[in-house]
């Protein structure tokens, strides 16, 4: 990312400039939307680069005091978990994205695709204006080839206008092509489809219809429950990644920690073919084989009958899961699913005879060609154990609207030319939708009938100019969610808002103010009253929360805006009625035949928190992030078996081609033991053409898994078919160039992450450090030991900063490293510099592979996440050998770092026993825009130069500053930095440790603390470590 | 080189002759031949490759070099430690020995203290050239500044910089007046202007009478008498870079006697390699003999066996502790990733020297220069397993890496064998390399009948 400085200097400069002048020329609108954000229009640029006007603030705005940062609620749209946010702007641009306390789904936490948001708003490669294709699809392209799209900038009149013409004289159909839409969105896209006669379609290869689907059948309304895993004893697990991308991440990980570190720890199994994220925080972790799952929840109904549990289903629903079940013996369901008979027996024992329990299933598990039997299974299995109103509350269900049928529908009928109008919006099928399909070529015949072209039109409203929005005719340049105005409802009754956080950088729109301008130039106006979309969103607002106004509206509606909407506690989930629809036990529960022929794979495509289903694909935090699993960065690869790739002749890193009748796809080999034997795994969301610099850098050509996949559709469910598909995995000669920042998985007996067995019961009363079995320094653990100093001790006389590290509820979702990249303006250097071992991250998440005793003398896997950042230890090794004095001890006892005196020898590193001191190799430069995102308060370092975690002391600063105004000490918990304030687990607490009662010192003195190498080497570190809990599996 | 006959060839056996002694010496400062410019510009060109590759390196970033992120040091300072144990027998053999009046000095002294001031101006380019940001490095530097800032004593890197400056002070000093008596003997023969004024000042006005003989003396004694502990505490403070950190594989309190001795090792070794071809090149059989090199065999032998010992103590002391990074990496480095340098180390430095029993090879110039050679290579594997194999296996797995060797590194690398060589070329056309006057004290003095002339036209 080194970028040319002065190039950059000079177009900043420009940008400042023509920012100013669009405090002068300010439309009617923009004045509307700049109110919420009034700050923001110091720094923001306009579209006319040619203004050249400096116009300086003769009347300060009172909101904007330089130096002081404005923090904007709103709401995250990145996944359809509904996250508050609060976006921090500094002198008018937003710098960091965190998550809403007020916000019931998250409680200010935000996972790091929410959080990299930041990076969609400031992509370099946004769409800046308005555009049209300037070839003849039709004559380019050959209907069904490669297209080399040319765009030419066109003003929005221009586009509207050709927009009207086409809509208005359109005879086929018009159809508006959308992903997940905001609750406003969808609402005025309602009058948009009526007025216009638009058909509306959503495609969002995320949302779990097919649970929606069993939903419905088992408890008799569609739609994804919510779950409740801190209520529960036991939870089973088939596949759902919650941890992860699943429904809602954030607000699972917390309910997940909440419950592992309180003194009853739920027991936690998890069922998947390939070790997840969230199969790798499981007590215990069964490998199974793929699509088999179904046997196993059968098994486990079979079992329930057989203790009788079976809850509130009545006899003939008990008779004919009786039938169903007959013959599903613990020895056949070991012979199907791969999964031991030991275990099996366990988990029914566990479920059995937990009075709480959830059992769940999603994610790539339940993407296959028949995902309904398992899913009613398990919520029959959630019946059966009356979860159904204590863990799994299905009054509030989220109704996923994709429709997969509807999608393919669509390109059928726009290849038969009977779509004369097709809008997109915030959906990505060129790219999601299984290109089998044929999306390409169905978008180039919007409008065609035989030979000939009439007045049809394909319309993107993007902001990026992605795979989609590139087979479009006319590209209109949409706001980001960070720009918009908007509320989503959540399930619970809550609204949440959307609001500007800073002026649109471009010449953008808002999406719905596009609809309104359609709708208005058609003269059939949409959104009544309301003339723009924000006012349309604050009378929807109001019209929302109804009754519950407080005060006069505008009051309301302010402190709406500041409190990111109105939050109501959640209702208690009353135990509900469940009438099983009887189609439910008709399905097939037996698992296809075996398919597998010569050399064929099973293809098991996965969502991964970098990537997710490739929106998020263009963001370098993301693509530089070490997936947690892999430790992989930028790009794609395969995760495959070692006995299967030794058949395959694959060794680790080795380019392989993934093979269907479809396409294929090139990306390095991942040889792993934990993924199943007959399958390989791959991250879906890598592998674009289109979209962006970062996301195209990152596929190196590779092909995305979209395209491996059939042109058929789930069973029963309305979506694609993900997992399942049968594919052809061969070497490929030369490297597959994958780069991964941990190389040995292995802890060497050394105690760095360890683990508390429990043998049920309480869990903090009879935890013991497991680790005492491998070195002989069990004992050491916890703060009892003091070693003799040679030198007197430092004196620490206010504070004494110390961090606290929940090993039990770090799941090592990497959310805490994305926010250091944010606070700290850590560079991305790209995958080729991280190959050589020089990747800037201030925070990195390790991860082991240790085992655990079980109760039968067998052992079972168990994964570590560490995550180790400076450790800001009182006797720091990196302090006496640095010649300069350029790292120190501060008087409150953080170890310094003075970037200014760094001559860079960097022995600070290499006697830095956690090597968590970073070099800057290189001068790094963000990109234009990009640099746009840069805190303000954090130095940035130049080439040569040491740097470290710094407990992001430009926060301690700032709290201190504001404890002494008031002429007070800094409060525990006032202080959180980036990582803290993120964590979604609360896995890390900071604070003052001479503060006996502050929650850090608290921690510290856990039972199950300790400090990472501090028994070896007396460093004395100020990160205490609290060990992760493991249930005897 | 042109000049391989000389007039004394004709009687082998004769004794040496103070006449034969500045014949032979001072012929090597005769107007160079086509030989010596093709070496020089040879090291000229090796020493033009590195600096271009240095202000690459500082131009692109210190990215460039092979350094990654467990490993803080590489080829730079493995190189640094390379010459500055290059520089050890320098000392050793002009001071201590001189103290210890060991009369096989006499020959070899004059180049090994040539080969130490050089190879001590090319080791103290790598401190430097290392630095992430070279041109702060005199901030290493305890000089009075209106910030008010310090070094830090505590650190050894400080200590190096003391370490590595006195040593050049000192060595270069003792280096000079040594040449002393020899330059006005060169002054005397000279016949260009640039060398009678280059002698001539450089002399000191030196005329050989018995007064400045005796403060010669004097002050060459002092010098080698303040020299002589330098030579234990420069490289034992080269290795307190290593055994003052707390890095597995670093940390051991037999680094500095083993360093000093690992450094005499490669010194002698270089003496040899430099000695052969210069011996060779200049006529020099007479001078520097076989007894010469079979001196320096048992001095090799003997370092040898050091610094063997003190590989063994290393992996004793790493089972014998009990800690688990220690013993791990020991294990590490002869069974791990890179074992063929520890075993091409443990070849060069332990096994083939051995060979050096044998009497006849002590004296067999072919094998001592193929042996120095293989000395020299195995000495820099020392180094570099001790710096880079130490640093790739420390104390947390998940941060282990590798290297990634670069062009540049290699550039600079053959760039100091050109800065070094250019000197070592410069040195002998211009200064003599052979101490006329030592030389002489233990060859039988001329007799007054054996011709007045002898010593008359001379200033011995």
């Amino acid at each position: 990312m080194k970028g040319d400085n002065g190039q950059l200097n000079g177009s900043q400069s420009e940008a400042i400039v023509s920012g100013a002048a669009g405090l002068v020329q300010i439309s009617r609108r923009r004045f509307l939307q700049g109110l919420g954000v009034s700050s923001a229009v110091g720094a923001a640029a306009c579209a006319n680069p040619a203004e050249q006007t400096i116009v300086p603030y003769v009347k300060p705005d009172p909101e904007q005091i330089p130096g002081v940062a404005a923090w904007y609620s709103s709401t995250c749209t990145e996944c359809s978990a509904g996250c508050g946010i609060r976006v921090r702007t500094r002198e008018g641009r937003a710098v960091k994205i965190e998550g809403n306390p007020n916000s019931p789904v998250n409680k200010g936490s935000l996972c790091g695709l929410g959080q990299a948001a930041l990076q969609s708003l400031y992509d370099p490669d946004r769409l800046r204006s308005p555009q049209k294709q300037t070839a003849d699809r039709l004559k380019q392209d050959n209907l069904y080839g490669p297209t080399s799209q040319t765009f030419a900038q066109v003003s929005w009149n221009d586009a509207y206008i050709k927009i009207k013409k086409n809509v208005d004289n359109a005879t086929g159909k018009k159809v508006l092509l959308t992903g997940e839409l905001t609750s406003a969105q969808a609402e005025l896209v309602g009058e948009f489809t009526q007025q216009l006669g638009f058909s509306h379609i959503v495609w969002d290869p995320t949302q779990p219809v097919a649970v929606a689907k069993a939903s419905e059948m088992v408890y008799g309304s569609y739609g994804v429950p919510t779950f409740s895993l801190d209520k529960a004893q036991v939870v089973v697990n088939f596949g759902a990644d919650f941890l992860e991308t699943w429904s809602n991440p954030v607000g699972y990980a917390r309910q997940w920690a909440d419950s592992r570190r309180s003194e009853s720890p739920l027991r936690f199994i998890h069922i998947e073919p390939r070790l997840s994220l969230t199969g790798a925080n499981a007590d215990m972790w069964a490998k199974s084989n793929v699509g088999s799952e179904v046997r196993l929840a059968l098994f486990l109904v079979g079992k329930l009958i057989e203790r009788g549990r079976v809850g509130a289903l009545d006899s003939g629903a008990v008779a004919k899961l009786t039938q169903l079940t007959k013959g599903i013996t613990a020895e056949a369901v070991e012979e199907e699913t791969g999964v031991s008979k030991q275990k099996l027996l366990l988990i029914a024992d566990y479920l059995g005879e937990s009075e709480t329990s959830l059992v769940m299933a999603g994610g790539a598990a339940t993407s296959t060609s028949d995902p309904l039997p398992l899913l009613v299974a398990v919520n029959l299995l959630n019946v059966m154990l009356g979860n159904v109103g204590k863990t799994v509350d299905i009054a509030a269900m989220k109704k996923p609207a994709s429709s997969a049928q509807q999608m393919a529908t669509l390109i059928k009928d726009m290849e038969a030319g009977k779509v004369d109008v097709l809008v997109t919006y915030g959906t990505n099928p060129q790219f999601t939708f299984p290109s089998a399909f044929g999306y390409r070529g169905a978008s180039n015949r919007v409008g065609v009938t035989g030979d000939s072209k009439k007045a049809g039109l394909v319309v993107a409203l993007a902001s990026h100019l992605d795979e989609t929005a590139e087979l479009a005719d006319v590209v209109l340049p949409i706001h980001t969610n960070l720009e918009d105005w908007g509320y989503v409802k959540l399930t619970d009754g809550s609204v949440s808002l959307i609001q500007p956080s800073m002026r649109p950088i471009f010449d953008t729109k808002s999406f719905g103010d596009v609809l309104m301008d359609i709708a208005f130039n058609s003269e059939k106006p949409i959104g009544g009253e309301s003339k723009s979309f924000d006012a349309y969103v604050k009378a929807g607002y109001f019209k929302a929360v109804g009754t519950k106004v407080t005060g006069s509206a505008d009051e309301f509606w302010m402190s709406s805006l500041e409190k990111g909407g109105l939050f109501t506690s959640p209702a208690k989930a009353a135990p509900a009625s469940v009438s099983v629809n009887a189609a439910a036990f008709a399905l097939s529960f037996g698992i296809e035949s075996s398919r597998r022929s010569g050399g064929e794979l099973v293809l098991y495509p996965y969502p991964s928190v970098k990537s997710f289903d490739g929106r998020a694909a263009n963001r370098p935090w993301l693509q530089e992030l070490p997936d947690p699993i892999t430790q992989a960065v930028w790009g794609a690869w395969a995760e495959i078996h070692p006995e299967t790739a030794k058949s395959l002749h694959i060794a680790q890193g080795d380019a392989v081609i993934i093979r269907t009748d479809n396409g294929e796809v090139h990306v390095p080999a991942y040889v792993t033991e934990h993924v199943h034997k007959g399958v390989v795994a791959v991250p879906v969301g890598q592998g674009h053409s289109a979209y962006g610099r970062f996301a195209k850098s990152a596929a190196e050509g590779s092909g995305s898994v979209y395209s491996l996949l059939p042109n058929k559709l789930a069973k029963g469910a309305d979506a694609i078919v993900l997992t399942g598909t049968l594919v052809k995995v061969v070497r490929a000669p030369g490297s597959g160039n994958l780069v991964t920042v941990q190389d040995f998985s292995s802890q060497e007996g050394r105690e760095l992450a360890r683990t508390s067995v429990v043998v049920g019961g309480a869990a903090a009363a009879t935890a013991h450090a497991h680790g005492s079995e491998h070195g002989g320094h069990g004992e050491a653990h916890g703060g009892g030991h003091e070693p003799k100093q040679m030198y007197e001790q430092r004196e620490h006389p206010v504070y004494e900063w110390g961090l606290a590290v929940d090993l039990a509820a770090c799941t090592g979702c990497s959310a805490c490293v994305v926010a250091c990249s944010a606070e700290n303006n850590i560079p991305v250097v790209g995958k080729k510099v991280v190959a050589q071992g020089r990747e800037m991250s201030w925070i990195r998440i390790e991860r082991y592979y240790d085992s655990v005793p079980t109760e039968d003398g067998g052992e079972e896997l168990k994964v570590s996440f560490l995550p180790m950042m400076c450790q800001h230890c009182q006797n720091a090794p990196c302090e006496p050998v640095c010649p300069v004095y350029a790292t120190y001890h501060n008087e409150e006892g953080m170890n310094a770092m003075i970037y200014n005196r760094c001559v860079g020898t960097r022995y600070c590193s290499n006697n830095c026993s956690y090597k968590v001191r970073r070099f800057n190799w290189f001068q790094y430069e963000w990109p234009e825009l990009l640099d746009w995102q840069v805190n303000p308060d954090v130095t940035k370092r130049t080439v040569g130069v040491m740097e470290k975690c710094t407990f992001c002391v430009q926060r301690i600063a700032e709290a201190k500053d504001v404890a002494k105004d008031l002429g007070r000490m800094v409060k525990d918990g006032e202080i959180k930095p980036a990582c803290v304030q993120t964590c979604p687990t609360q896995a890390l607490t900071f604070g003052n440790l001479k503060d006996p009662h502050s929650k850090v010192s608290v921690a510290a003195k856990s039972e199950r603390a300790y400090k990472v190498l501090d028994h070896h080497l007396n460093t004395q570190p100020a990160v205490s470590y609290l060990s992760d809990i493991r249930y005897k599996a | 080189m042109e000049h391989t006959q000389n007039q004394h060839d004709t009687h082998k056996d004769a004794p040496v002759t103070y006449a034969e002694v500045n014949d032979t010496v001072l012929k090597m400062l005769e107007p160079p031949g086509t030989g010596w410019f093709l070496l020089l510009f040879t090291c000229l060109f090796f020493l033009a490759i590195g600096a271009s590759c240095w202000f690459y390196q500082m131009w692109s970033g210190f990215g460039e070099s092979g350094k990654s992120h467990p490993i803080g040091w590489g080829t730079y300072i493995t190189n640094f430690v390379f010459w500055v144990g290059i520089a050890h027998s320098g000392t050793l053999i002009s001071a201590v020995l001189y103290l210890f009046r060991a009369a096989f000095r006499q020959p070899i002294y004059r180049l090994a203290e040539a080969m130490t001031v050089f190879a001590v101006m090319t080791a103290g380019l790598f401190p430097i050239i290392h630095l992430g940001r070279p041109w702060y490095a005199l901030w290493l530097m305890p000089y009075p500044n209106q910030r008010a800032l310090w070094p830090n004593f505590r650190s050894p890197l400080l200590w190096d910089v003391f370490a590595v400056s006195t040593y050049f002070t000192i060595s270069a000093t003792f280096f000079f007046v040594g040449l002393i008596p020899d330059i006005a003997a060169a002054r005397d023969r000279a016949t260009t202007k640039f060398r009678k004024a280059l002698y001539g000042v450089t002399c000191l006005g030196w005329r050989g009478n018995h007064i400045q003989w005796k403060h010669f003396q004097a002050a060459y004694l002092i010098f080698a008498a303040f020299a002589t502990p330098l030579v234990v505490s420069v490289h034992s403070v080269v290795s307190w870079d290593f055994a003052m950190s707390i890095v597995p594989g670093w940390h051991a309190t037999i680094f500095p006697p083993y360093f000093v001795a690992g450094a005499i090792f490669s010194g002698v070794a270089m003496v040899i390699t430099l000695a052969i071809p210069l011996r060779k090149a200049f006529g020099l059989e007479r001078l520097i003999t076989p007894v010469h090199f079979d001196a320096m065999s048992k001095l090799i032998l003997l370092t040898s066996g050091v610094v063997s010992y003190s590989y063994i103590t290393e992996f004793y002391t790493a089972w014998f502790s009990n800690n688990p990074f220690e013993r791990f990496q020991f294990w590490f480095r002869p069974f791990g990733e890179f074992w063929l340098a520890f075993w091409g180390m443990t070849f060069c430095n332990c096994i083939f020297p051995q060979l050096l029993w044998v009497k006849s090879l002590r004296t067999n110039i072919p094998f001592l220069f193929v042996l120095s050679i293989f000395i020299n290579i195995g000495m820099w594997l020392e180094r570099f397993n001790i710096i880079f194999q130490s640093l790739t296996r420390e104390f947390i797995p998940a941060a282990w890496g590798g290297y990634n060797f670069s062009w540049v590194e290699v550039g600079i690398t053959v760039g100091a064998f050109g800065w070094f060589g250019m000197w070592m070329t410069l040195f002998i056309k211009f200064f003599p390399s052979v101490a006329i006057t030592e030389i002489k004290e233990i060859i039988p003095p001329p007799m007054r009948r054996g011709g007045h002339g002898a010593v008359a036209g001379h200033n011995h």
